[in-house]
């Protein structure tokens, strides 16, 4: 009985003990996986082309430029909307409440035709983006259509 | 209209191809291939007696000449039209110049009583711009939306709002053959496209006509073929990886070699992984035949396919596969191939192992998977798809607007609309006015403004309402509904409701300065006089409308009691649709995966799943919460101190599906009802997920037998242990959930009860119809007209 207790207790230690090499094995495999991912990615952020590089740098110029336009252009807010006045007394009925909100509502919302939103940039700035825009745009569609060219 | 050229092939069947996928660097690439042999199988079934090709005669990326395409056709027409493509044009421009050319040579060529089918095998493939012509049966072959799903990582990667305008080609279509029923249930689920449109053809291996031939490249002698490509939903890395660690246990010496041209930064990465790896560049078709022949196993394990065209290369060539568990290959085969998680390197590793060394393979498996997947098969069904096709009619229907949120923004109900579009525009000829919400946050593409009038929320007028038959208003709680509440309180139209308490929507009104504080508290005031205890801010609204469409009998009932004045004819309850896709995934429940989804807030119910996340019992059940987060730091910190906890936010549309799909059972206990539905329980339930929901307004209406219902936070965990024990019932209410849904809550339904209260509420007598009756007279043009407009209303009443 006891030997067969011993043989027991001895069969779950070596497999305990399998489990547990088992475990830093993968332990091991996952940690060096993990490095070599890190690795990876540092070669990977490394790794921007001449290509990229000009790209990011006509976006950065791109962007200083025409938020300075679209900051210094823009139109001033000229004034606050003034709300239609409700004077509700406590005594008034449900009904006349709720005309009085009828009524506001039609003064607050009541549009016949839509009118066209005024724009954002005032009109020298508005003149300015736009031909800063076409210049942008037309040279690269020229270099685009050069560029296919020369490729053939 | 008959032109004089009209062929004299009177009561035959007429098959037009658009084939200038053909004339692109795509012509020997997946979809290129897959289109020249789909076209062939369908030419192979006989049933048309004149099939034509039509090409590009402009400059295409990769010209292809008319003596090639006979060669591989066999005899068919071929004829080159003034097509324009992106290279020329932009997609619009391009788009209207080839209608016009391509309707002309219909008209001209074909009269609209002989039928022509006309095909287009690859829709997405830049640089073409394919068109229908009208008066023909439009049919396209799709193959996946993983762009659109995956949309963060492809958006920069690609042309993608023109991919998106191409949208246009899947819902004008008559019929979209699709090449899995995984892509299927993707367009079902994601675009909202019909069930009766979408017919699964599949495909079948792409091998060719010559003898396999030895690649000019030195082959290792023992190897693992790699099909693949620079995408980065191949999952290179992960396979390389498991690669290496398979090689390094592995008796024999062994390489992997990776087909296709992969740039040399990937190819670099990989190598940094892996030195035991060949790469083969562009090869033949009967050189990569060849490498399948002699390589011990085939390896793919992307992210996300469409059919997966190498398993069927694989089986072809009778060897084991080792690919990703993912449902369009269990599709293929649920027993013949050695499935792997993509995202576990051990796993792959594993499975490589076992595919290596037992060398057995079901051959009976491998037969049939086969016989399904030929292209003689694929032809007949193709051919039987097109013929039950029904040619869509142009109809006049009535005309309306419908205010939504944008589909793209954080609102659940922006997406619905999206998705019901397709159902919708069967009854209705509908212009949107999207609502852009205050924050700029865009969650998913949008493509509705690509296949739909769409106009800006500010644009919406009493001259533009005279236009329509009706105005429909989603009228939620969020900044997302402020201007349909501002419109619907002076237009009257069909307001849908999804929540009876509007009270934040009206704060952020009087936060964008859009009414004042003193308008705010006095809607708050009328609607609490009629002691309303079910709905907030609504009364002003309930009183204005043609009528209601509310989605439980909770909201019905909410309107019933503020608008007195309205018939229950005008108050009709629908259900939230939602698509319910084919895939019938089999669930095991060994390990149950229990989780919290939607919107991650402290009032849907996260003191819930504290208690389950620290009750011992569930110490090794998996909890995951995955959505958008509104919950606080502090609630967050204490749930994700949990071991078992799983915290993933701001997912795509597509992470979030399946997520759910993950789950066994999902938690939905609202701590605080607002009078809601909620979309997340309904996408839960159709994918078989269990759902525990409080019994309160619209949750206790879900039948009995398809959720299951609690009276407090205490009894969750009681029916969770119960559950946890009991996999029958599970299964059961799981199978009730999907069918209920399915039956239920289709868009179908939706459609046609909108339309039936739109003709009973237009039909009406009361205050409302008089005012809209004279609004649409346009005796309206200013504020006194309309505020004298209401007084004779009223008088009449």
């Amino acid at each position: 009985m006891t030997n067969q207790k011993e043989t027991n207790e001895e069969h779950y230690r070596r497999a305990l003990a399998d489990a547990m090499s088992e475990l830093t094995r993968r332990d091991q495999t996952i940690s060096m996986l993990n490095a070599k991912i890190n690795e990876l990615h540092a070669v990977s952020a490394a790794e921007d082309s001449t290509t990229r590089l000009l790209k990011k740098l006509y976006n950065k110029i791109d962007n200083k430029i025409m938020n300075n336009i679209n900051s210094h252009g823009l139109r001033e807010k000229t004034s606050t909307k003034i709300h239609p006045k409700i004077d509700v007394s406590e005594k008034l009925s449900l009904k006349e409440k709720s005309l009085i909100a009828r009524d506001y509502d039609i003064e607050e919302f009541f549009t016949y035709r839509s009118k066209k939103q005024p724009h954002a940039l005032k009109l020298h700035y508005r003149v300015v983006a736009k031909v800063y825009r076409s210049l942008r745009d037309g040279t690269v569609t020229v270099i685009k259509r050069t560029n296919d060219r020369v490729r053939g | 209209m008959i032109g004089c050229g009209v062929r004299n092939i009177m009561s035959k069947r007429i098959l037009v191809v658009d084939g200038q996928v053909l004339q692109t660097n795509a012509r020997d690439r997946g979809m290129g291939r897959f289109s020249s042999r789909l076209i062939l199988s369908i030419i192979d079934e006989n049933v048309y007696d004149h099939v034509e090709i039509l090409l590009t005669k402009r400059t295409c990326t990769n010209p292809i000449s008319k003596e090639s395409l006979k060669s591989m056709f066999g005899d068919v027409d071929v004829t080159y039209l003034d097509l324009a493509t992106t290279l020329h044009a932009n997609i619009e421009k391009a788009k209207d110049h080839n209608t016009s050319v391509i309707n002309g040579y219909i008209n001209e060529h074909y009269s609209e009583m002989q039928g022509v089918d006309f095909l287009i095998p690859s829709p997405f493939q830049e640089p073409v711009v394919s068109v229908y012509p009208k008066t023909v049966k439009k049919i396209v072959v799709f193959y996946d939306l993983i762009p659109f799903l995956n949309h963060t990582r492809y958006q920069p990667v690609m042309p993608f709002e023109d991919y998106l305008k191409r949208f246009y080609l899947l819902f004008e279509a008559d019929v979209i053959l699709t090449i899995s029923k995984s892509v299927k249930d993707d367009l079902m689920t994601y675009l909202g496209l019909p069930d009766d449109r979408l017919k699964v053809i599949d495909g079948g291996p792409i091998t060719a006509d010559t003898h396999p031939t030895k690649p000019n490249i030195d082959v290792p002698e023992h190897f693992v073929l790699m099909p693949t490509s620079d995408d980065p939903r191949k999952n290179n890395l992960m396979a390389v990886i498991a690669f290496e660690s398979f090689r390094k246990s592995h008796a024999k010496p062994c390489y992997l070699v990776v087909t296709s041209k992969i740039h040399k930064n990937e190819r670099t990465r990989l190598e940094m992984v892996s030195s035991h790896l060949v790469f083969t560049g562009n090869i033949s078709d009967d050189e990569l035949d060849w490498l399948y022949e002699q390589a011990a196993s085939i390896l793919f394990v992307p992210e996300s396919e469409g059919l997966g065209l190498p398993i069927l290369e694989g089986v072809t060539a009778s060897k084991p596969i080792v690919c990703s568990s993912i449902p369009v290959f269990r599709e293929i085969s649920e027993s013949g191939l050695y499935y792997t998680d993509h995202r576990d390197p051990m796993m792959i590793a594993a499975q490589l192992e076992a595919a290596v060394t037992e060398t057995e393979i079901d051959q009976k498996e491998y037969s049939r998977i086969l016989e399904h997947y030929s292209w003689r098969a694929t032809g007949k069904r193709a051919v039987a798809s097109i013929r039950d096709a029904k040619v869509s009619k142009i109809d006049i229907h009535p005309r309306i607007a419908i205010f939504t949120p944008r589909p793209d923004g954080l609102s659940a109900v922006g997406k619905v609309v999206a998705e019901g579009h397709a159902t919708l525009a069967k009854y209705f000829d509908v212009d949107y006015y999207v609502e852009e919400g205050v924050g700029d946050v865009s969650t998913r593409p949008n493509f509705l403004k690509y296949i739909a009038n769409c106009y800006p929320e500010t644009t919406f007028s009493v001259e533009k309402y005279q236009q329509y038959k009706s105005v429909v208003y989603h009228i939620g709680n969020s900044d997302y509904h402020i201007f349909s509440i501002a419109n619907a309180l002076y237009l009257p139209g069909i307001v849908i409701l999804h929540d009876t308490n509007i009270g934040e929507a009206f704060r952020i009104m009087e936060e964008q300065d859009m009414i004042s504080q003193q308008r705010c508290q006095l809607e708050k005031a009328i609607t609490d006089e009629q002691h309303a205890d079910t709905s907030s801010h609504l009364y002003s609204l309930a009183q204005r409308q043609l009528g209601f469409l509310t989605h439980s009998r909770y909201a019905k009932e909410a309107v019933v009691t503020l608008a007195k004045d309205l018939n229950d004819r005008y108050i009709s309850e629908a259900s939230l649709p939602t698509h319910v896709g084919q895939m019938d995934e089999p669930r095991e429940y060994a390990e149950l995966t229990i989780g919290l989804a939607g919107i991650i807030a402290d009032i849907k119910g996260l003191g819930v799943i504290k208690t389950i996340a620290s009750n011992p019992s569930f110490r090794n059940t998996k909890i995951h919460l995955f959505g958008y987060n509104y919950a606080s730091e502090e609630t967050l910190g204490t749930l994700t101190a949990f071991d078992n906890v799983e915290l993933t936010t701001n997912l795509t549309d597509f992470d979030f599906q399946a997520s759910l799909r993950d789950l066994d059972i999902f938690v939905n206990y609202r701590m605080k009802y607002q009078g809601e539905t909620s979309l997340s329980t309904l996408e839960a339930m159709r994918q078989g997920v269990v759902v525990i929901v409080r019994n309160i307004g619209w949750y206790s209406q879900l039948p009995d037998e398809c959720v299951i219902k609690v009276e407090n936070q205490d009894e969750v965990i009681e029916v969770l242990e119960k559950l946890r024990v009991d996999k029958d019932k599970l299964k059961m209410i799981s199978k009730n959930a999907k069918d209920y849904v399915r039956n239920s809550h289709t868009h179908e339904k939706y459609a046609q009860g909108l339309l039936d209260l739109i003709n009973i509420s237009s039909a009406g007598t009361t205050s409302n119809n008089v005012i809209a009756n004279a609004l649409r007279s346009d005796l309206v043009h200013n504020v006194e007209d309309m505020k004298k407009l209401i007084l004779d209303a009223e008088v009449t009443k």
